[in-house]
């Protein structure tokens, strides 16, 4: 963590808002996609990442260490998406075209972005059908890089059982995907 | 080294987490084995096609400014319900102190009239009387509900003006 940054999380825990509006500035984009991996949910998402974040003020002052305000954002995060995931248990995927997304990451030929949109829907039914633990520990290792060892302080259980969790998400995965590529 | 451990080592090798002389050993494993090589080939290529294919959403430029209204908005809610939580103590505590004091000459009143009153319906008297259990349940059920009642107008105050 840069030491402008660490100013920021400092101010922030005295209470700053404007710091932590900054804060909040810099972070939204992982946190809502972080959430939105966890619920496949574009409104939910964002809804989730506006509750955490407004949990993470309320409660910024019981934060001991700065490097770890990311770390405990996630994990806030990824608790609060969880629940409402399991709440949801069995709302199903909207079409990628109904979400009204807005990605980051377009195509550039019409052909490139019919073919990512049908690589979207494929990659968004897929994880749909994992457990929501299985999920949320691929989501935070492939697609925003953590350890296992912060997935471990994340989700607060033991290292093996991240390792093990991954790995039996990936190979769920893999024959998801190969199946509804197959089909 | 064998296929079977190889293929258990393989996830910990796509992640690199792994010391150098295990590395050394499944890369001469690989080397040499087209079926664990193809494994490791067809784990790198759907995690990339995840990584690729996943969606990344670009959040509304209006989010901070969503997010600090609410945060305002809780501050707004909480400099209205704590001093009321401190004046709810308060009475509380006073309505216990004039229980204390007074409790002796309320309760041997109450005592009184209910005993007329049970004098009165005798049948109901009997039923309650035999039974400790409805007493103790119907207490219960009054203070299940006033709690009930106290949670949720809390509910109502908080989340209701956020």
């Amino acid at each position: 963590m840069n030491e402008e940054l660490a100013e920021l999380v400092r101010q922030a825990m005295n209470g700053d808002k404007v710091s932590f509006g900054k804060l909040v500035y810099r972070y939204k984009q992982h946190i809502v996609n972080i959430a939105f991996g966890i619920i496949g949910n574009l409104h939910d998402a964002e809804e989730i990442a506006q509750e955490a974040f407004l949990k993470a003020y309320l409660s910024i002052r019981k934060l001991t260490n700065e490097s770890a305000f990311y770390r405990w954002l996630v994990r806030i995060t990824t608790n609060l998406s969880i629940d409402k995931k399991n709440v949801n248990a069995r709302q199903t995927t909207e079409p990628i075209e109904k979400m009204g997304v807005f990605l980051d990451n377009p195509g550039h030929t019409p052909e490139e972005i019919v073919e990512q949109k049908e690589n979207q829907q494929l990659i968004l039914n897929g994880l749909e059908q994992l457990t929501v633990e299985q999920r949320t520990v691929l989501v935070l290792r492939e697609l925003h890089g953590f350890s296992y060892d912060e997935i471990a302080e994340i989700l607060d259980i033991p290292l093996g059982t991240v390792k093990s969790r991954i790995n039996t998400a990936r190979l769920h995965f893999r024959e998801i995907l190969s199946k509804e590529r197959s089909c | 080294m064998e296929c079977k451990e190889c293929k258990e080592l393989l996830f910990d090798y796509y992640d690199e987490e792994f010391d150098a002389s295990l590395k050394i050993q499944v890369n001469e494993h690989l080397d040499t084995c087209f079926s664990c090589q193809n494994e490791l080939d067809h784990i790198s290529s759907t995690m990339n096609f995840f990584k690729v294919s996943m969606p990344v959403l670009t959040v509304d430029s209006r989010f901070t400014e969503q997010v600090m209204h609410k945060i305002h908005l809780e501050e707004t809610a909480a400099a209205f319900t704590k001093p009321m939580e401190g004046i709810g103590f308060v009475v509380v505590i006073l309505t216990l102190g004039m229980l204390v004091l007074i409790g002796p000459t309320v309760i041997g009143l109450l005592m009184l009239v209910g005993n007329i009153l049970l004098g009165l319906l005798s049948t109901s008297a009997v039923v309650f009387a035999s039974f400790p259990l409805i007493q103790m349940s119907s207490s219960i059920i009054l203070g299940m509900l006033l709690l009930v009642v106290t949670v949720y107008m809390r509910h109502m105050v908080l989340h209701d003006s956020v």
